[in-house]
C-alpha cells in the first residue's frame, strides 16, 4: 500500500455541480452555479476512472468490456460507485482524505466558523433550539451585519480570504435551436478559477502505482493537472491536532443525523446539499433522495459527557474512508 | 427595573426563497413565514405587551392585507408560564399548518407533513431578564436571537419537500385566501407583471406556466404593435432596507418613542404597498424596515427608478420628527422573465448588502443590475444625497431617442480616454460635446446631450467609486433599455 500526496491544479475554469445545476426536461435551470470545492465522491469517481486508464483497462463504452475486463475492473476499483448506508469496496483505493488547498508551500483548510468568536452561556436565561436549555448560548464577538468567516487557515496559521484563492468566471450562452423559438435555451453558468499557485490537494492510500497525468472532473469534465507524489505524511498528521475538550471542529463536510444537536450545548454551522448519481455497469442511474451535510469548518460545542455520543454519530467508516466526517 | 422578555425567530427565509423559480412561488415562500408568525402571535394571550412587531393596529391580523406584514421575529414581555406556552403554541401552529397543507397537496397525512415542518422550520426562542426601556430590550434580545440563528437546522435525508408542493399550488391555497380574503385568487403571470401597462385579452390557462407566458407575449406583440418594447419582457425584483435604524433607536428616550418608531415603520409598510400596487408591482413582503417586491420596468409615465426614489422619500418623511433619521437603501435586479426568481432575489439581496450598503457608498443608496437575455450585464450604484444621483434621475426621467443614445454610447466609448482626462472639468466637457456633437441631429437632441455632459461631470466629481466611466456607460445603456432599445 502506498501513501500519496496528490495535487489537482485547474487548467481552466472549473464547474462542480451543486443542487442548483441545470436540471433535465421540464425544470431546466437558467443559471447554474459551481461549488468551489469538489465533492469527495467526485474525487473518488475521478480516481476510479484514472486507475482504470493507468491500468490499461478503460474502455469508452461499457459494451466494450469483456468478462475478463470486468473481473480486473472489480479488482482495481470495485463494482459500484459510492453507496450511502452500505459497505463500499473500491478495490485498490483504500482511503482518501478530505480535499484541502495547497499553494505549493503551505496547506490550508477552511477556518473554523468560531474564528474570532467566543462561546458563552448566559445562565440567567433559558432557550429552546432543538431542545430546551436552562441557559442562552451566545457567540461573543458576532455582529449580525457581518457574516461568519469564509476564509482559510494554514498549518502555520496563515490566513487567506476566499477571494484570495478563488475567483468567479461567468459563461453565458444561448444553445439556440433554429427550429424553435429564438428565445429558448439561454443559460448562465458560474465557474470558479483558482489564483496563481493554488491547487486542490488530498492524501490517498492506494494499492496501485499512480502517476501524474491530466484528469477531468465534475459534470462539465473540468480539466486538472494531477501531480502525484509519494509521502510519509497524512491528513491527520497535518491537520488533526489542537483538539479542544469541549468542542469539535469539522475538517471535512459531514453527513450526520439531525439529532447531533441534541447532544450539543450549541453549534456554529453551515449546511450544504449532497446528491449522488448512482453509477452501475457504466450507466447512470436515477438520483434518489437529497441530503444535507454540515459544512467543513462547522463547530460543535458540548459538555464533556456528550463527547463520546457526538463522536459515535460522526464516526462512519464508509464516509470517513472517502474523506467525509473528519474532525478534530 | 428588570423584567423578563421572550424573543422568537423563524427561518430559514433566504434558503426557502432562493429555492423557487416562479413569481407566485417566491411570493408564497415569503408569505408563509409572515403567516406562521401571525398565527403564533394571535394565540398568545390578549393584552400581551409586544416590543416588536407593532401590534396596536389590529388590522395587521385581518385577512386581505395582500402582503406579509409580520417580520421574522417577535419580542414580548413575559409572564411566568409564557416560555412553556410558546413551545405549545409553536407545536399547535405547525399542526394546523400541516392540516391546511394536506388539503391542498397530494400528500394527505397530516402527521407526515407536520413531521417535515418540524424538521424544516427553524423556530428558536429565548427568555431573559433585561433591565431598561424597550430599546435596551430590543437590542439585548435581538443579539441573543442573532446568536441562536448560527446553529443552522438541516434535514439529513429529505424525502419530500411538502412546502415546494404547496408553493406550486399557491393560487388554490389558504395563503392566497389569507392574503386576498377570497378563495382562488390568481397570482399574476410574470408576463402580466412585466407588461402591466399593455393591453391583453386572455389566453388558454390550462397549459403550463411557461407556455402561458409565451402565449401572453405573442398576444401582447400582436395587439400592441409598436407599443410593445423589449423591457416588457423584463421584470424588476427590488429589495430595500432601512439604514442605521440601530443608531436611531439609540437616540430614543422612552418606550413611547420606541412605539412611535414602530408605528412609523408600520405605516410606511402599508403606504409602500399602496405605492407599489399603484405602480403595477406586486409586494412580496413589507414589514419593519424591510421591503421586497416585483415590478414592471416601466409603467406609464414612470419607471422603476422613480418608484424606488418615491419610496425612499416616503421612508425619510416618516422620520422627520426624530433627532436621527434613518434612510432607505435599495437593490434593484432587472432580469429576463425566464430567469429563475430565486437567483434574481439573491442578486437583489447582494446588490443591497454589498453595493448599496457598502462602506464606500455610505448607505442611502441604490444599486442596480440589468441582466440582459443576450448575456450583456451592466450595473451602477448611487448615493441618493449626491449630485451624480440627481443627474442620473434627470437623465433617465426624460424620454429620448434611442438612436441618439446609441450614437452617444459609441462616440463616448471611442473617446473614453479623453473622458477620463476631462470628466471632472465642466468647461472642458462642455467644449468636448460642442466639438463632437454639433451636427443637425445632435442639435435636435440637445436635451440628452446636455444631460449626459452634466452626468459625466457629476460622476467624476462626486461618485465615491473608482469605476466612474463604467457607471456612466452603464447609465447610458440603462437609458437606452428604458427607451425600449435592446
Amino acid at each position: 500500500m502506498t501513501k500519496y500526496f496528490i495535487k489537482l491544479t485547474p487548467l481552466a475554469p472549473f464547474f462542480f455541480g451543486g443542487e442548483k445545476t441545470f436540471g433535465d426536461g421540464k425544470n431546466v435551470n437558467y443559471f447554474a452555479k459551481s461549488n468551489p470545492f469538489p465533492q469527495q465522491t467526485t474525487v473518488l469517481g475521478m480516481l476510479r476512472k484514472e486507475i482504470l486508464i493507468q491500468g490499461s483497462i478503460y474502455k469508452e463504452k461499457w459494451s466494450e468490456y469483456s468478462v475478463d475486463d470486468k473481473k480486473k475492473m472489480k479488482e482495481l476499483i470495485g463494482e459500484k460507485s459510492f453507496q450511502l448506508d452500505s459497505e463500499n469496496n473500491f478495490g485498490k483505493i483504500e482511503k482518501l482524505s478530505p480535499v484541502f488547498i495547497s499553494d505549493g508551500n503551505e496547506n490550508f483548510i477552511r477556518a473554523p466558523l468560531d474564528t474570532g468568536l467566543r462561546f458563552e452561556e448566559n445562565e440567567k436565561g433559558r432557550s429552546t433550539l432543538d431542545k430546551s436549555m436552562k441557559c442562552i448560548p451566545f457567540a461573543v464577538g458576532f455582529k449580525v451585519k457581518q457574516v461568519l468567516p469564509n476564509s482559510f487557515i494554514s498549518t502555520i496559521n496563515s490566513n487567506k480570504m476566499f477571494d484570495e484563492i478563488f475567483s468567479e468566471f461567468i459563461k453565458v450562452g444561448n444553445a439556440k435551436n433554429k427550429a424553435e423559438d429564438e428565445n429558448d435555451k439561454f443559460f448562465k453558468q458560474l465557474f470558479y478559477t483558482m489564483r496563481k499557485n493554488y491547487s486542490f490537494a488530498f492524501f490517498a492510500d492506494l494499492d496501485f502505482e499512480l502517476t501524474s497525468s491530466i484528469v477531468f472532473m465534475g459534470a462539465d469534465n473540468s480539466s486538472f493537472r494531477m501531480d502525484v507524489k509519494n509521502t510519509e505524511s497524512s491528513f491527520e498528521e497535518m491537520f488533526v491536532n489542537n483538539a479542544e475538550k469541549d468542542k469539535i471542529t469539522l475538517l471535512s463536510d459531514a453527513l450526520v443525523d439531525e439529532d447531533i444537536y441534541k447532544n450539543c450545548k450549541f453549534a456554529l454551522t453551515e449546511v450544504l446539499d449532497f446528491k449522488t448519481i448512482k453509477m452501475e455497469e457504466g450507466r447512470y442511474k436515477k438520483r434518489n433522495s437529497k441530503h444535507e451535510m454540515l459544512k467543513r469548518g462547522s463547530v460543535l460545542f458540548f459538555h464533556e459527557e456528550s463527547k463520546r455520543n457526538i463522536e459515535k454519530m460522526l464516526d462512519n467508516k464508509s464516509l470517513q474512508n472517502i474523506g467525509y466526517n473528519i474532525y478534530r | 427595573m428588570a423584567n423578563k422578555y421572550i424573543g422568537l425567530t423563524i427561518g430559514p427565509l433566504y434558503k426557502t426563497m432562493t429555492r423557487v423559480r416562479a413569481t407566485r412561488e417566491l411570493w408564497a415562500s415569503s408569505y408563509i413565514f409572515s403567516y406562521i408568525m401571525k398565527k403564533m402571535i394571535e394565540k398568545l394571550k390578549v393584552g400581551t405587551e409586544f416590543i416588536i412587531p407593532y401590534t396596536k393596529d389590529k388590522t395587521i391580523f385581518e385577512k386581505g392585507q395582500e402582503v406579509g406584514l409580520f417580520h421574522d421575529r417577535f419580542i414580548f414581555k413575559a409572564k411566568d408560564d409564557d416560555f412553556e406556552k410558546v413551545e405549545n403554541i409553536k407545536r399547535e401552529v405547525l399542526h394546523d399548518l400541516a392540516e391546511e397543507i394536506s388539503n391542498i397537496i397530494s400528500e394527505k397525512s397530516t402527521g407526515r407533513i407536520q413531521q417535515f415542518l418540524d424538521r424544516y422550520f427553524q423556530i428558536y426562542f429565548c427568555e431573559a431578564e433585561v433591565e431598561g426601556e424597550y430599546k435596551e430590550v430590543n437590542k439585548q434580545i435581538n443579539d441573543y436571537l442573532d446568536s441562536l440563528e448560527l446553529q443552522v437546522k438541516f434535514i439529513k435525508q429529505d424525502e419530500k419537500n411538502y412546502l415546494l408542493d404547496l408553493f406550486d399550488k399557491t393560487n388554490k391555497s389558504f395563503l392566497m385566501e389569507d392574503a386576498y380574503g377570497i378563495k382562488n385568487h390568481r397570482f399574476p403571470y410574470i408576463a402580466k407583471i412585466a407588461a402591466k401597462e399593455l393591453n391583453w385579452q386572455g389566453v388558454d390557462e390550462s397549459k403550463d406556466d411557461d407556455e402561458i407566458d409565451t402565449d401572453i407575449y405573442e398576444q401582447l406583440k400582436k395587439i400592441n404593435g409598436d407599443n410593445f418594447k423589449q423591457y416588457h419582457k423584463y421584470i424588476a425584483i427590488v429589495q430595500a432596507d432601512g439604514d442605521n435604524l440601530g443608531e436611531t433607536i439609540k437616540t430614543l428616550k422612552n418606550n413611547d418613542d420606541f412605539s412611535h418608531l414602530s408605528k412609523a415603520l408600520f405605516d410606511f409598510s402599508k403606504e409602500a404597498h399602496e405605492k407599489i400596487t399603484k405602480y403595477g408591482g406586486i409586494t412580496i413582503f413589507a414589514g419593519g424596515d424591510d421591503l421586497l417586491f416585483f415590478a414592471p420596468v416601466v409603467y406609464g409615465e414612470k419607471n422603476i427608478y422613480q418608484l424606488v426614489d418615491d419610496l425612499a422619500k416616503e421612508f425619510a418623511s416618516r422620520f422627520d420628527n426624530f433627532s436621527q433619521s434613518p434612510t432607505l437603501s435599495t437593490g434593484i435586479c432587472i432580469t429576463y422573465y425566464k430567469y429563475p426568481m430565486g437567483e434574481s432575489l439573491e442578486s437583489a439581496a447582494n446588490l443591497l448588502s454589498n453595493k448599496a450598503k457598502d462602506k464606500e457608498m455610505e448607505k442611502n443608496a441604490i444599486a442596480y443590475e440589468v441582466q440582459k437575455h443576450s448575456g450583456q450585464r451592466f450595473e451602477g450604484v448611487f448615493n441618493r444625497a449626491d449630485a451624480d444621483y440627481n443627474e442620473f434621475m434627470k437623465l433617465i426621467f426624460n424620454k429620448d431617442d434611442q438612436q441618439m443614445l446609441t450614437s452617444l454610447i459609441h462616440k463616448l466609448g471611442f473617446h473614453s480616454a479623453v473622458i477620463d482626462e476631462i470628466g471632472g472639468d465642466k468647461t472642458k466637457i462642455s467644449n468636448y460635446f460642442a466639438n463632437f456633437f454639433n451636427k443637425e441631429e445632435h442639435i435636435k437632441h440637445k436635451n440628452i446631450i446636455d444631460s449626459t455632459a452634466k452626468l459625466i461631470n457629476a460622476v467624476f466629481n462626486n461618485c465615491k467609486r473608482k469605476e466612474k466611466k463604467e457607471i456612466i456607460f452603464s447609465v447610458l445603456r440603462l437609458k437606452k433599455f428604458l427607451e425600449g432599445g435592446e
